[in-house]
């Protein structure tokens, strides 16, 4: 076990904001998705003998985060799974038009991807909001790299049909 | 020719060979609709990025931060982790002459280059900002609850190695991002580097950690990134330059 202030933990410390983001794009509520960051960072210090000094350190706690939420999606109950999804970190700036179009997009965004399936969710949050390639992805998820695009695909697809009718409505 | 989805995101997502991505160009010139189709793909990207990029900023709650024996920092996380950028790009491409080259070959290729969205983003033929990115530039912080949802976002502030105050911003404008480094220079923001959410390749990821942004910043910083007190003291000085 590596000790408190190494070089290990501080990049994991460093890597917090974005294991955060990717488990807000994840999960329903700000809660869940820091007991799912929680959850990911214990399991990688217990863990720390597995990752290969010299590889991306990012790239391992990602997966590990990917499969702690998996884990938490099975074992997830039937009455959590019929809660209505709860408002994510509202926050409606003090500006014009412009500003509440851009929250409204935002808020939008989340409401797209909570609805769907989770390893399409997973794909999207990997990729586009995280910014790994496509190979990347599909080696983190162990996956072949064309079910990270056809999943991928569905997925980007369903939350711009989303978008693009919330555009038209508006 | 017929494209599916798939291939119009790789395309959109800068994951295409270079010979397929000049097909896809050519099939868009043709075709309106298929351009607009691939700038709507563009367009989920974006809005993922506003729906939950403001997490970045978000001060890290104390239980995640003392499970790693961090428990006397207050500080919220900087908006672009420098830190961790480096060690990616150590990773990926080895030795560091990688920047330098990236850096200069972004500035030469992109800087007053027609492909820039706004007109008035920037003025000078792309070498000084524009009015209104200038008052982002003077006034905003990276630590205000609004910067992160706004169109215009300010991400690093640091000092330069010949004592100027240079800022990162992202200006998001319909489907497209154009991202910079900007430089205080007598009362005008000169501009740096400018990359284009809507190139390839590297320029794919234009946010505000866009990975040529960040290796300009590596060329030229002096120190270490301002934190928010250092910020706040920056643009009270109207980020006067240090002798």
């Amino acid at each position: 076990m590596a000790a408190p202030g190494d070089p290990v933990r501080r990049e994991l410390l460093a890597l917090l904001p974005r294991l955060r983001r990717f488990a807000r794009a994840l999960t329903r509520n700000p809660d869940e998705a820091d007991d799912l960051v929680q959850n990911a960072v214990e399991r990688a210090l217990r863990n720390l003998a597995a990752w290969t000094p010299g590889t991306r350190l990012d790239s391992w706690m990602f997966r590990i985060m990917k499969n702690a939420w998996i884990d938490e999606v099975r074992s997830r109950s039937v009455r959590d799974r019929v809660l209505a999804p709860e408002e994510t970190g509202l926050n409606v700036g003090t500006g014009g038009a412009a500003e509440m179009e851009t929250h409204l997009e935002a808020q939008a965004a989340r409401t797209a991807m909570e609805a769907l399936p989770e390893e399409q969710r997973l794909v999207l949050a990997l990729v586009l909001v995280e910014g790994f390639s496509y190979r990347e992805t599909a080696e983190m998820l162990d996956v072949p790299i064309g079910t990270v695009t056809s999943r991928l695909a569905r997925g980007r697809a369903a939350i711009e049909a989303r978008l693009s009718g919330r555009a038209e409505g508006a | 020719m017929k494209l599916t989805d798939e291939e119009l995101m790789a395309y959109a997502d800068g994951e295409m060979p270079a010979m397929d991505a000049k097909r896809v160009e050519a099939a868009m010139a043709e075709d309106p609709p298929l351009a607009a189709r691939v700038a709507r793909f563009r367009a989920v990207r974006r809005a993922l990025h506003t729906a939950y990029d403001s997490v970045l900023t978000e001060p890290v709650p104390e239980r995640l931060r003392a499970l790693l024996g961090d428990v006397a920092a207050n500080e919220p996380p900087p908006v672009v982790d420098l830190a961790v950028h480096r060690d990616t790009r150590k990773a990926r491409f080895g030795p560091p002459a990688w920047a330098a080259m990236a850096a200069s070959l972004v500035v030469g290729v992109l800087v007053g280059h027609a492909v820039l969205p706004s007109n008035d983003l920037l003025v000078g033929d792309g070498r000084y900002a524009g009015a209104d990115l200038a008052r982002v530039l003077d006034t905003r912080l990276a630590s205000d609850a609004t910067n992160q949802s706004a169109a215009t976002r300010i991400g690093l502030t640091f000092r330069a190695n010949d004592g100027q105050v240079c800022r990162t911003f992202s200006h998001a404008a319909q489907a497209e991002t154009t991202s910079g480094l900007a430089c205080r220079e007598n009362d005008r923001w000169a501009v740096q580097v400018a990359v284009h959410g809507d190139a390839q390749g590297e320029f794919r990821q234009a946010g505000a950690d866009a990975p040529a942004i960040l290796d300009a910043v590596d060329a030229m910083i002096s120190g270490e990134p301002f934190d928010a007190e250092q910020e706040r003291a920056g643009r009270e000085s109207n980020w006067a330059v240090v002798p």
